[in-house]
């Protein structure tokens, strides 16, 4: 999939959970991506700033800084970060939720658990569409 | 003095007229009340008797359409016969119709075969055979009575009829010879099914002889009656139903008794045309007079027309019209003549009211007319009888009689003093009001010598005028009201003379006073009222929004509750479900030590959901007051140790230290729910200190053999202001956003270790840490058992929940200190 781009993707993976975040990880890794981790908001706010990745796949709810308040922080703060896009991972599982994660500007919304394969799609999809947006 | 009356009379005048004016209103009011209340009673009255009268008309009406509806049942019947068998002779026809039911306006059941003119002699002959002698074709012969038929291609005559003996003219009758009946029995044919023919003179009959044929067409069993031809061609005969309007109609008029609320009916058959539409009705008339009639029920007259109903006779259409007859009127009944009686009675009480309030309030207009025109009299008499006095020195003595006895007339206590404020006058009244010192009324006494004695003798009930009597200063004009000790209440006015006198007024206002009093008191009591109510209302609405607080505080706490229950079973599950679809890819390449990593993973979440089960279960067994306690000698520290193993399994930056060397070898608990303690006491630990790496937990035996087991993480701690509801159900602290958790774990410890007898107690620092402590006595297996009875039995169910008897006790206690010496052991 990562055959026509000239260099891998750079990704990032924020979630609180070790056993969660190693399979999605290893899933991103086997797909060709390079992945970078983080385990809580805050400290996902370092890495996007300090490596701008193509693309964050954020849980939703964790200790010190959730995602939501990441993308909040990000989007405020940081304008010149405006385009990565972030995908959101919740135990959540109501319309609320989701609604308040497409509403702070996620591109999607996925719940767990988590379809591995519909993740790397969702993931491939919306680099797509970054991608072409900035051509 | 001529001034006086007129002014009084001036006054008296305008209420005398208003009264007279009240008195008309009030007349007039009742009256219009009452014939308001008698014409809407009346109206209602009405109205109830059209509607019944209605009803009755369209239950009668019902009873016509059931009519017709038999009437053509019953031809449909005899096709039914016909089509069972090919041929229906005389016997068979007569026992049918004799079996079924027919209905009264049914005159005659007839047969009709159609026969050619060559088969005329042998069905004529038939019928002699059949026991009719004179049997012959017939037809109306110009006379008007039956002569033999003449020579025809084709015969339709009456050759069944039942029943016979009333109908025994018709037989033979030829119905193609009538035009009328040639034409309904053409159409019948045609179209297969019943046809009504045009209403005709019943030959049957002497009088009201109005009625309809209804033929129904028979065919020649299993021929074809698809099309006009095949209809023609295979005519077998008709089945003829004679309909007599009359009894059809009896029943709409049936229970007519000539009552003025009757009515009366009209039968139009719309399918004829104008002047032949009326074929039957209550009274003869014309079309003028028909017109007439609708003229009538537009204007609401007599005969207005209540209900028009259309029915269907077998293709033809009757309209049968209502018409009430008579005027209906409500006054027969007696509501709306009690009402006029009630209205009138109210009416006259108003009217004697208003004349009693009248006459009261002219009465006392005129009382304090004729009480200012007396006193403003008797003044202008004093001053002028004390003008003339020097003047007219010999009439003095005359003057002072009469002045004398016109001031003893005067309701009024009257005193006069000279320039020297010494009594000149006075009378009796003012004698009585200063009953106390009526011996020193003397003639030269002074106003002050009055006044002094007055105080000394208490005349006064007033304690200060009565000190100070030098308050009364006589030249004082102002009015003053003052209490006499045996508390009447005098005004006292004093008006200046000419001569540099004093005229000394006192008016009894007692009674205006006691009506002032009673105002006021009633007054306080109403404001007493209202204040009392104002603070009753108050407070409720306080309560109120109180309640209504909580009730959205445990609401939010209870959906918060969902959605994180919601969360915390997804979590392990979304492990499970990326581990194994991550083993699914790999399962190729993956080494043994991989899998098996992998493998703990997956155990471990299911451990997880586990513990979220089993506390789920434990609460809902608590709530429900079920749960059972298995008390056992076990070995907490094992237990402990088992449940550390666990716990360390899940996070790998914390390291937990025991300290539990000094636990009792065995110690009576249920390992079970002890377990459950344990568990949700280090994994909360764990899971509130995400920047911290250490987990303490120490164990230890109090004197009197109780256990005491500390667990102290360096994690967020728990803020003051929240510290309080730590232990209610769903409460989770302000401060652990972010940190997925139900709310219930906390609960549950607290319970489950009460369920022991013991205590929970806690410790702690925002940003700090938190140490809980639990304290467990020592008991025997069956006292545990005991004491958890006695504690489903003593807490039944709480539908809130938010916060226990025992949660608020607990927390009532002193804060417990270190974990090593907790204030807890009381």
């Amino acid at each position: 999939m990562n055959a026509n781009a000239p260099r891998p993707a750079t990704l990032l993976c924020v979630e609180d959970e070790p056993d969660i975040r190693e399979a999605i990880v290893e899933e991103l890794v086997d797909c060709g991506f390079q992945v970078i981790e983080a385990v809580n908001g805050s400290e996902g706010l370092r890495a996007v700033l300090e490596r701008r990745p193509d693309l964050v796949v954020c849980d939703c709810l964790m200790p010190v800084m959730s995602g939501i308040e990441l993308l909040q922080t990000l989007r405020r703060d940081h304008p010149d970060y405006a385009d990565v896009p972030f995908i959101f991972l919740s135990a959540h599982a109501n319309e609320a939720e989701v609604a308040r994660g497409k509403q702070t500007g996620a591109a999607h919304y996925l719940t767990k658990p988590i379809d591995l394969d519909l993740l790397v799609e969702t993931v491939t999809r919306t680099l797509e569409a970054t991608g072409e947006a900035k051509a | 003095m001529a001034m006086a009356p007129g002014a009084s009379a001036a006054e008296i005048q305008p209420s005398a007229l208003s009264g007279k004016a009240a008195i008309g209103v009030v007349t007039a009011i009742g009256l219009l009340l009452t014939a308001a209340g008698f014409a809407t009673a009346a109206r209602f009255v009405e109205r109830d008797l059209r509607d019944a009268l209605r009803q009755t008309a369209f239950e009668r009406l019902s009873a016509v359409s059931n009519g017709i509806v038999a009437d053509i049942n019953v031809l449909y019947g005899l096709r039914g016969l016909y089509a069972a068998s090919n041929h229906v002779d005389r016997d068979e026809f007569r026992q049918f119709v004799q079996s079924t039911y027919r209905p009264p306006n049914v005159l005659a059941l007839e047969w009709i075969p159609r026969v050619a003119a060559a088969d005329r002699r042998a069905l004529e002959q038939a019928a002699k055979d059949d026991g009719l002698d004179d049997f012959q074709f017939k037809e109306l012969g110009p006379s008007g009575g039956m002569v033999r038929a003449g020579e025809r291609q084709e015969y339709f005559p009456v050759y069944y009829v039942e029943p016979l003996a009333p109908n025994r003219r018709v037989l033979g009758f030829d119905l193609a010879s009538n035009p009328a009946r040639l034409t309904a029995m053409s159409a019948a044919r045609d179209s297969g099914e019943a046809v009504a023919s045009d209403p005709i003179e019943l030959v049957q009959l002497a009088r009201d002889r109005t009625g309809y044929l209804l033929f129904l067409p028979i065919y020649r069993n299993g021929a074809p009656t698809e099309t006009l031809q095949q209809r023609r061609r295979n005519l077998e005969g008709f089945v003829l139903a004679v309909v007599h309007l009359a009894t059809l109609m009896r029943d709409v008029l049936d229970g007519q008794d000539g009552r003025a609320n009757a009515f009366e009916f009209e039968v139009v058959d719309s399918t004829l045309p104008g002047e032949e539409r009326r074929v039957f009705g209550g009274a003869a008339g014309d079309e003028a007079e028909l017109a007439g009639r609708q003229r009538d029920a537009a204007h609401g007259h007599p005969h207005a027309q209540m209900v028009l109903r259309s029915f269907d006779l077998a293709g033809r259409r009757l309209d049968i019209e209502v018409f009430q007859v008579g005027r209906l009127t409500g006054l027969s009944s007696w509501q709306p003549w009690f009402i006029l009686l009630v209205g009138l009675c109210l009416t006259g009480g108003a009217l004697f009211c208003a004349r009693v309030i009248v006459d009261r309030s002219r009465f006392a207009e005129t009382l304090v007319a004729e009480r200012t025109a007396e006193l403003s009299e008797t003044a202008r008499r004093l001053e002028r009888e004390i003008f003339e006095r020097g003047a007219a020195e010999q009439g003095m003595r005359a003057s002072e009689k009469r002045l004398r006895d016109s001031i003893g007339s005067i309701s009024d206590g009257f005193a006069l003093y000279d320039s020297d404020d010494r009594l000149v006058l006075w009378n009796a009244r003012y004698e009585e009001f200063d009953y106390r010192i009526r011996k020193h009324l003397v003639p030269g006494v002074t106003y002050q010598e009055l006044t002094r004695l007055g105080a000394e003798t208490g005349q006064w009930r007033d304690s200060i005028v009565s000190k100070k009597a030098e308050a009364f200063e006589p030249r004082d004009t102002e009015p003053r009201e003052r209490q006499l000790t045996d508390g009447r209440w005098l005004l006292i006015r004093s008006h200046p003379t000419s001569d540099g006198g004093l005229v000394d007024i006192r008016t009894d206002i007692t009674d205006l006073k006691l009506q002032n009093e009673e105002l006021s008191y009633r007054r306080k009591g109403l404001e007493k009222i209202v204040a009392a109510r104002t603070r009753a209302l108050e407070e409720q609405a306080i309560q109120l929004a109180e309640s209504l607080e909580k009730e959205k505080q445990y609401n939010a706490l209870q959906h918060e509750f969902v959605s994180m229950v919601s969360h915390e079973f997804r979590t392990p599950l979304a492990i499970i479900d990326s581990t194994v679809q991550r083993i699914e890819r790999r399962k190729e390449t993956m080494t043994p030590d991989d899998l098996g990593q992998r493998v703990g993973k997956v155990r471990n979440a299911v451990k997880r959901l586990t513990v979220l089960i089993d506390d789920t279960l434990s609460m809902s067994r608590l709530e429900a007051g079920r749960i059972e306690i298995r008390p056992q000698p076990t070995d907490l520290g094992a237990l402990l140790n088992e449940v550390r193993d666990q716990q360390q399994q899940m996070t790998r930056r914390h390291h937990i230290h025991m300290d539990i060397a000094a636990l009792p070898e065995t110690f009576v608990v249920d390992p079970e729910l002890m377990r459950q303690v344990f568990i949700n006491l280090l994994s909360n630990a764990v899971k509130y200190s995400p920047d911290a790496d250490l987990v303490e937990v120490t164990g230890r035996c109090d004197d009197d053999g109780a256990v005491v087991i500390a667990v102290r993480d360096y994690g967020l701690g728990i803020p003051a202001q929240d510290q309080p509801r730590l232990f209610d159900r769903f409460f989770r602290a302000t401060n652990v956003t972010g940190i997925a958790g139900t709310g219930i774990g906390l609960n549950l410890v607290k319970r489950l270790v009460e369920l022991h007898a013991g205590t929970m107690a806690f410790d702690s620092v925002e940003g700090e840490g938190t140490t809980f402590t639990l304290r467990l006595p020592s008991k025997t297996e069956a006292e545990l058992v005991d004491c958890a009875e006695n504690i489903c039995a003593a807490a039944p169910v709480s539908s809130d929940g938010v916060s226990s008897d025992g949660v608020s006790s607990a927390l009532a206690r002193p804060k417990p200190a270190a974990p090593e010496a907790p204030a807890a052991a009381e």
